[in-house]
Formats: structure tokens, C-alpha cells, sequence
């Protein structure tokens, strides 16, 4: 395995690969900054230059591409509160708001480092689940597909901050909106109102672009001043100096690290829940075992470090089932299998014997696209992190053509961009009255996924799915999770009535 | 397989990326202007701009084909065409407004036979077309279907699946292809069984066959190949007119199969609308100059040697189909049985 490794590593150090390989580069460093055009799109787009290209050629372009779009998504997240990529919108939370504070660098530092760590821990896995690849993805059906989107659901809790009860009822009203469609299972409508844009339900990307930047965008808009203010003495070179800071960050947090990238490769592996999902596990997590909970949301630099690693984790284990068996674990890896047909590989057994050396090719490449655009991020820092300085009226124009084109380019349909901008109304009606907006979207993604795998379940095992371990293992995780915090603040509350003088920190 | 493409064209291929990169659409920068436009009257559509709707994501078999094809179609009119996603309503949205779209032939689709004209026939909701409404250019691809069981499981042959008690076929729901072909299959031979349905996709409607939590499924035949070579599915059932060589002997394809008449009818109608396959359509009426020159030129096209050599590098088979080949098949469909639509609505 390890002359396969080397082998691997020799073959994308030729030059024609390692020039593709920048040139996909390159073209994802922009795509992850524009939001909407997500990674996925772009691979379609894309895949027709691959015809005549040799297998580890092609993807180094596109595997280089792709990686990188997560990365990049992340800098307009902090910078402008609009999300780059549907998955970078857990960036935003805590991100967007250091910018505020005049701490962009340091915000931009911690997560395009914890990125590069993400991605390194991703491919790690992804390079050590090669034996037992095949086992691995056979041990996922529906039942444990449904008992990790049950997780996800449990990580409202958290993300509801001090307002649960608020928390709660925003995911209620998530989870009616994602009744919105033709049922999975019959195919029946349900509120569709004779619209056959609402049969797909209501689209993840424009939601989540109005829902997050949409709703930065109008604030900006009515305070007519920068993004960020300058009342607390911030210049843009103040702001940049905080990058080694926020790095230092990373580096005190690793064991956050490589939590989240955990995460992110656990639920990339499993086909389906994506990485919208992932992002607001990672980000759930982190705020749970905080030390700090109630800084999240307010710029927390934990959160901005748990979305940046997660984001590129969960793209090597989308990798595994794709490689393993042939089924994509996302929408980007879909896209990616049509690339291994075209440069004549099979996934499966293949991928993991005679081809191996590709297999090892690609994990390479995930590797070095993201330390590349990392480097070259670090590199368009100065002049991006100014423009948060510029006045709102002036910046404002562009975003919302940003916004626009975010939306509409999901399915290339205006209404799209009408759901995009009811989102942004309901995104600052949510930040004017103190409403979280984290359970809200999360129901949306989970809730019709919930349902499907519900069901499934049950017609493919009847209640038997209940027994099979990898699902109590989850639900155990679960239990943790709802009872954990439960307990230690029931402990704190003790403690603080025991010596009333050191009260007010845990509360 | 591929084998070794000399380093040459590689080398080419990277200069059309750096050309193309910029414009992150699907149109090609670099066509050059035909020199001639075959035998159909191109003058009314040179140099416009011809949008190809695809009613799904990037990324799929439509949308493949359509990027494979439409550089060749742009070389003989001498225009630029643009490959448009427009997903929705399982491809219906696109062929509804297809329907309100100029007739001039600057406006075409890619059809899914099944899926769309099959709810067209059973007439089921959100299809607001018939078959025989729209201008048919020319099918891209055929496209029959394999069914295939668990390799692992108890039935590896059909026989096995026409004889099980209860045979669980894996779909992802009302309307989509396999739900149709595996449901008309049950109906027609009497399987007893049902088909769970609600799989996201069609890659975890295999993880689940593969698991042997279902006991088979139908889906794309080409598709399935590397499964098939992999021994992870068994390959039981064609659905189509023609077994592929890759595919071992013993498979039958549907007409070798021992049938009564009344049996045969209903499999002959789906045959036809499987043949229907992948064409390109367009707006009902379409224009006469318009239409010979875009049938004339997909005719050349698809006969092109660069073409046919591109698209056995990626595995996507081409089979051509004249237009007016296609509004024969069509007419056969509109003259099916009865039994045949009433079968169908009970499907979609």
C-alpha cells in the first residue's frame, strides 16, 4: 500500500497534473468565493475538458477544483455574512460578527487554517479506510442514516442558544416547510398550490443565501455605515494583523479540530445527508462543549473554526462510498462518478487493487489543492478584508446582485430568487426579535430527510431497525447529548449556590 | 478502457481549458463558423443563439449527453447553442414551458421518454403535454433498462424472480423509471411482491441491493456495468431491444422471454416507449425550414467519427433515431392498447 501511496504522490508531481491541479484550483478559489455556484454545479460544468485527459490528470483538475470551493466559500461567509457555499453558512454565525468587531483577520485566519487541518484529517481517514472500505459502507441503510439525522435534530438544543423554547418552535415551523414537495414515498403533493416549482420543495441554497446573507445584506443597508464599524477603533490593518492570531487560535483549540473533522468525514460518508448538514453538527458540538456557550453566535472563534474544518473533512468521506461501491455520498461526488467513467475507471474493487495508485492520487490531491488555496488566500486577504471597510450604500449594490445571481443560479428559476428574498425578511425579522435561525434551517434539511429514512426503514426492516447497533450506538450519542448538557448546568447551579459570590459566569 | 491518449492532446485539451475556464458556461468559445450547413435551409437559425433545455441538474445522463452532442450540432448550423439546466417536477417543468416557447427552433429539450411521455400517456398530474405535441429532432440515446438482483440473494436468475413469493423491488417512487418498469414487469408476470419506494437516488436503491435488504431493481442499462463486472448485482432482465456485449449470454432480453399475447402487447408498448429513449424536442409546430435544418444537422452530427469515438471514451452510447422515425413511435404509442395507459395510470 505504501509503494501505491508514493506512487500516488509521483504521478500528480508531473507537470501537466500539478498545472491542471492549479488551474482547478484557481477556478474553485472563485466559484467557493461567488455565492450560489456551488462545487457540485461547477464539477457538471466542468467535466466535459476532462474527455481527453488521463485519469489522474483529470482528477487532479477536478478534485483540486472541488476541495477548494469549501475553503474559499468560508472568506465571503466571515467577510460579508453571505454564505459562499450552502455548506459555509455555519460560518457566518460567529464569523460575520468578528468582522463587525474589526477581528476579520483574525476570523479569516482561524478558519482558512482549520480548513487546511480539516482537509488533512479527511484524507487521512479516507487513506486508512481503504481496507475496510467496502465493510464500512455496507454497514449504513436507511436505520442508521435516520438515527444520524436524529442526531443532527438533537443538536437544536444547543444551537438554540439560552431560548430553547424559541429553539424549538423555530425548528417546528422548519419542519412544515419541509413538508413542502411531493412526499417521498407516494408521491403525493403536499402545498404545492398547483406550483410545479414546489414539488422539489423549497430549495436548501436560496434559503439559506437569503436566510444568512440576505439578511446581512438589509442590515447593512439600513445602518448605512461599513461592515465594519469603526467605533472600536478598527483599521484594516489592525484587522489583518489578527490572522496570526486567529491561526494561534486553531492551533490552541486542535482537539476541536479534530472533533469537527470527524464529524464532517462521518456524515460525508453517509449518502444523502451533505454537507449543509454536517456544517451545524460541527458547529452544534463546539458550542456544546464549550467553555464559553453563550459567546456562540456572537463571534465565537470556536465556531468559526469548527465550520472551516468540517466543511473540507466531509468531502474525503464523501469520497469513500464513491470510490468503494460507485455511490456518490454527495452531489459533488455524483458528479465525480460520471469523471470515472469518462477517464474509464470502475469504481469498486478496482479502485482499491489494480488502481489503487489513483486511489492514492486523489487523496493527494485534496491535500495539496487546499494547502495551495489556503496559501493563496493568505495572499488576497488585504485587499478583501478592506473591502469590509468600505461604506454600506457604496458595498450594498454589489452584494445584492451577489444574492440574486446566488439564488437563481440553484435551478436557474426566478422563484428561486423570490423564496431567496422571503428568507431574507424572515432572517432579519429573526436577528431584530432575538429568534435563532439555526434550528429553522436545520429542520428544513433534516426534516424531509427524516421522514424518507423514517419510513424507509420501516418498510425495509419493520421495527427491527430499532436493534441493529450502529443505531443504538447513535441513539446512546443522543442520550449524551440531550443529558449532558442538562446535568452540567444542574451541577453549575449547585455549585453556584454553594458559594453564591462566584455565580453569573455559568448561567 | 481507456488506454494510453497521447500526450499531445492532453496538452490540447488544457489550452481549450484555459479558453473555456473563464466562461464557466457550457457553450464551447472555441467553435469556428461551419463552412457549410448540410442540406437543410440553416440561413434562419446561423448564427443565433439555440438553447438545449435540460430538465435536470448538471452533472447526470441528460445533462452528459447534451454537453457531448451539442458541440458537434453548433459545427454543422454554424450557431452558437447553450446547454440550459432547468430542473424540476421530476423534468415535466421544462417540458411544460417548452410547449409556450417560439417555434422557431432556437428553443430545444432533451426528453426522458419514460418518465416524461409515460406520465404524458398515463396522464398523470403536472404533464400538461401530449406525445405528439411536440417537433421531434432526433433521440441521442436509447434507453433500456437492466433489472438486476442482489449477488448475494436467492434469485439470480428471472425465473427465480417470476417464481418467488415475494419479491421486493427497491424504487425511489410513483413515476420514475424504475418504479414504472419494475412495477409493469410485476404486473405483467404475475410476481408477487411490492416495490419499496422512497430511496433518495438510484446510487442508494443499489447500496441497498448490494446490502440485500431489497431483492433487485431496474435501472439505466449502461449504468449498471460496473456493478455487473464488479459481481456486487446480478444482472436477471433486459428491457430493451438489444442485449449489450458486456452483458453474459443468459440474460434475456424481454422479447426472448415465452409470452402470452396479451402479455406481449403490453410489453410491446413499453418496448416503444423505452425505444423513445432520449430525444431532442421541440415546441409543437415548429417552423419547416427550422426543423429540416436541425433534423439534417443532427443527422450529420451524430454520424460524425470525432463524436462516436468521444462517446465510447466515456462509456455513453449514442444511438440515433431520425425525427420522423421518432413520430412513427410516437403514433404507435398514441394506438397502444388500453390495458396499456390504464396499466401506466395506476403507475405515475
Amino acid at each position: 500500500m505504501l509503494s501505491e501511496a508514493i506512487s500516488g504522490l509521483t504521478q500528480v508531481f508531473q507537470p501537466l497534473p500539478l498545472a491542471l491541479m492549479l488551474l482547478g484550483v484557481a477556478i474553485g478559489f472563485l466559484v467557493g468565493i461567488l455565492p450560489g455556484l456551488g462545487g457540485a454545479v461547477t464539477l457538471a460544468l466542468m467535466l466535459p475538458f476532462t474527455f481527453d485527459m488521463q485519469p489522474v490528470e483529470a482528477f487532479a483538475f477536478l478534485l483540486g477544483m472541488w476541495v477548494v470551493t469549501s475553503t474559499t466559500g468560508d472568506i465571503t461567509s466571515v467577510l460579508f455574512g453571505v454564505p459562499g457555499e450552502a455548506t459555509s453558512a455555519a460560518t457566518v454565525l460567529d464569523g460575520h460578527p468578528m468582522t463587525k468587531r474589526g477581528e476579520g483577520g483574525r476570523a479569516l485566519g482561524a478558519v482558512l487554517f482549520s480548513s487546511a487541518l480539516g482537509a488533512v484529517f479527511g484524507a487521512l481517514v479516507l487513506a486508512l479506510a481503504i481496507p475496510v472500505i467496502r465493510p464500512v459502507v455496507l454497514a449504513f441503510a436507511p436505520p442508521e442514516f435516520f438515527a444520524l439525522t436524529m442526531l443532527g435534530l438533537t443538536f437544536v438544543v444547543a444551537l438554540s442558544g439560552k431560548h430553547l423554547l424559541k429553539g424549538f418552535i423555530m425548528a417546528a415551523f422548519g419542519l412544515l416547510i419541509a413538508l413542502v414537495g411531493l412526499d417521498p414515498q407516494e408521491g403525493t403533493q403536499r402545498y404545492t398550490f398547483e406550483q410545479l416549482y414546489l414539488w422539489d420543495g423549497i430549495g436548501i441554497v436560496p434559503l439559506v443565501v437569503g436566510l444568512f446573507g440576505g439578511a446581512e445584506v438589509l442590515q447593512l443597508m439600513l445602518s448605512k455605515r461599513s461592515i465594519a464599524s469603526a467605533d472600536g477603533g478598527a483599521t484594516p490593518e489592525a484587522s489583518l494583523s489578527g490572522v496570526g492570531q486567529g491561526i494561534r487560535d486553531v492551533l490552541r483549540h486542535w482537539p476541536l479540530v479534530i472533533r469537527s473533522s470527524a464529524i464532517g468525514t462521518g456524515v460525508g460518508i453517509v449518502p444523502g445527508l451533505g454537507g449543509s448538514v454536517a456544517q451545524f453538527m460541527a458547529y452544534g458540538a463546539a458550542q456544546q462543549s464549550s467553555k464559553t456557550p453563550e459567546m456562540f453566535g456572537k463571534g465565537a472563534v470556536e465556531g468559526v473554526i469548527a465550520s472551516g474544518a468540517v466543511n473540507n473533512a466531509k468531502d474525503s468521506g464523501s469520497l469513500i462510498p464513491t470510490i468503494g461501491f460507485g455511490i456518490p455520498g454527495g452531489a459533488g461526488s455524483a458528479v465525480l462518478l460520471s469523471a470515472f467513467l469518462i477517464v474509464g475507471l470502475n469504481p469498486g474493487e478496482e479502485m482499491l487493487t489494480t488502481s489503487l495508485d489513483v486511489t492514492f492520487s486523489m487523496i493527494w490531491v485534496t491535500v495539496l489543492a487546499n494547502f495551495i488555496a489556503v496559501a493563496a488566500a493568505f495572499f488576497v486577504l488585504k485587499p478583501l478584508t478592506r473591502l469590509t471597510f468600505i461604506s454600506g450604500p457604496l458595498l450594498v449594490p454589489f452584494l445584492l446582485l451577489l444574492l440574486a445571481l446566488g439564488a437563481y443560479t440553484a435551478s436557474n428559476s426566478f422563484a428561486d430568487v423570490l423564496v431567496m428574498i422571503v428568507a431574507a425578511i424572515v432572517g432579519v425579522v429573526c436577528i431584530r426579535y432575538d429568534w435563532p435561525r439555526v434550528p429553522f434551517l436545520l429542520a428544513v434539511v433534516l426534516g424531509s430527510l427524516a421522514e424518507r429514512y423514517l419510513f424507509l426503514s420501516y418498510s425495509l426492516f419493520g421495527w427491527d431497525w430499532l436493534t441493529r447497533p450502529i443505531v443504538l450506538g447513535i441513539g446512546a450519542v443522543m442520550l449524551l447529548a440531550i443529558v449532558g448538557p442538562v446535568v452540567r448546568r444542574a451541577r453549575a447551579r449547585s455549585r453556584a449556590e454553594k458559594r453564591p459570590e462566584q455565580s453569573g459566569v455559568s448561567a | 478502457m481507456n488506454t494510453a491518449l497521447p500526450y499531445r492532446r492532453s496538452l490540447r485539451t488544457l489550452v481549450a481549458l484555459g479558453l473555456g475556464a473563464g466562461v464557466l458556461s457550457g457553450c464551447s468559445s472555441d467553435s469556428e463558423p461551419a463552412a457549410s450547413g448540410g442540406s437543410g435551409d440553416c440561413s434562419s437559425l446561423e448564427g443565433e443563439t439555440i438553447t438545449i433545455v435540460v430538465p435536470y441538474e448538471p452533472g447526470g445522463g441528460y445533462d452528459s449527453y447534451t454537453r457531448l452532442v451539442a458541440p458537434y450540432i453548433e459545427e454543422e448550423i454554424g450557431a452558437t447553442i447553450a446547454v440550459q439546466n432547468q430542473p424540476g417536477a421530476g423534468g415535466l417543468l421544462a417540458l411544460n414551458s417548452l410547449l409556450a416557447e417560439d417555434a422557431d427552433g432556437t428553443t430545444l429539450a432533451i426528453m426522458n421518454g419514460v418518465g416524461a411521455g409515460g406520465s404524458s400517456i398515463a396522464g398523470a398530474e403536472g404533464a400538461n403535454f401530449s406525445l405528439d405535441d411536440f417537433t421531434y429532432i432526433g433521440r441521442v440515446a436509447s434507453d433500456p433498462s437492466l433489472l438486476v438482483t442482489s449477488a448475494t440473494g436467492p434469485y439470480q436468475t428471472f425465473e427465480d424472480v417470476v417464481a418467488a413469493d415475494e419479491f421486493r423491488w427497491g424504487s425511489t417512487g410513483p413515476g420514475a423509471e424504475d418504479y414504472v418498469t419494475s412495477s409493469l414487469i410485476s404486473a405483467v408476470f404475475d410476481i408477487p411482491g411490492e416495490v419499496v419506494t422512497g430511496f433518495p437516488g438510484s446510487g442508494e436503491t443499489e447500496l441497498a441491493v448490494v446490502q440485500g435488504s431489497i431483492d433487485g431493481m431496474s435501472g439505466n442499462l449502461t449504468s449498471r456495468r460496473g456493478a455487473v463486472e464488479d459481481d456486487t448485482q446480478t444482472p436477471v432482465l433486459v428491457v430493451g431491444e438489444e442485449r449489450p456485449d458486456w452483458l453474459p449470454e443468459d440474460v434475456p432480453t424481454v422479447a426472448e422471454l415465452e409470452t402470452t399475447e396479451e402479455q406481449s402487447e403490453l410489453l410491446d408498448a413499453h418496448l416503444a416507449l423505452i425505444e423513445l429513449g432520449r430525444p431532442f424536442v421541440g415546441p409543437p409546430g415548429m417552423d419547416e425550414a427550422a426543423m429540416s435544418c436541425l433534423r439534417t444537422a443532427m443527422a450529420a452530427a451524430m454520424e460524425n467519427p470525432e463524436l462516436v469515438t468521444e462517446s465510447q471514451e466515456q462509456e455513453r452510447e449514442l444511438a440515433f433515431l431520425p425525427g420522423d422515425e421518432l413520430e412513427g413511435l410516437v403514433q404507435d404509442l398514441m394506438d397502444a392498447p388500453p390495458a396499456y395507459s390504464e396499466l401506466l395510470a395506476t403507475l405515475y
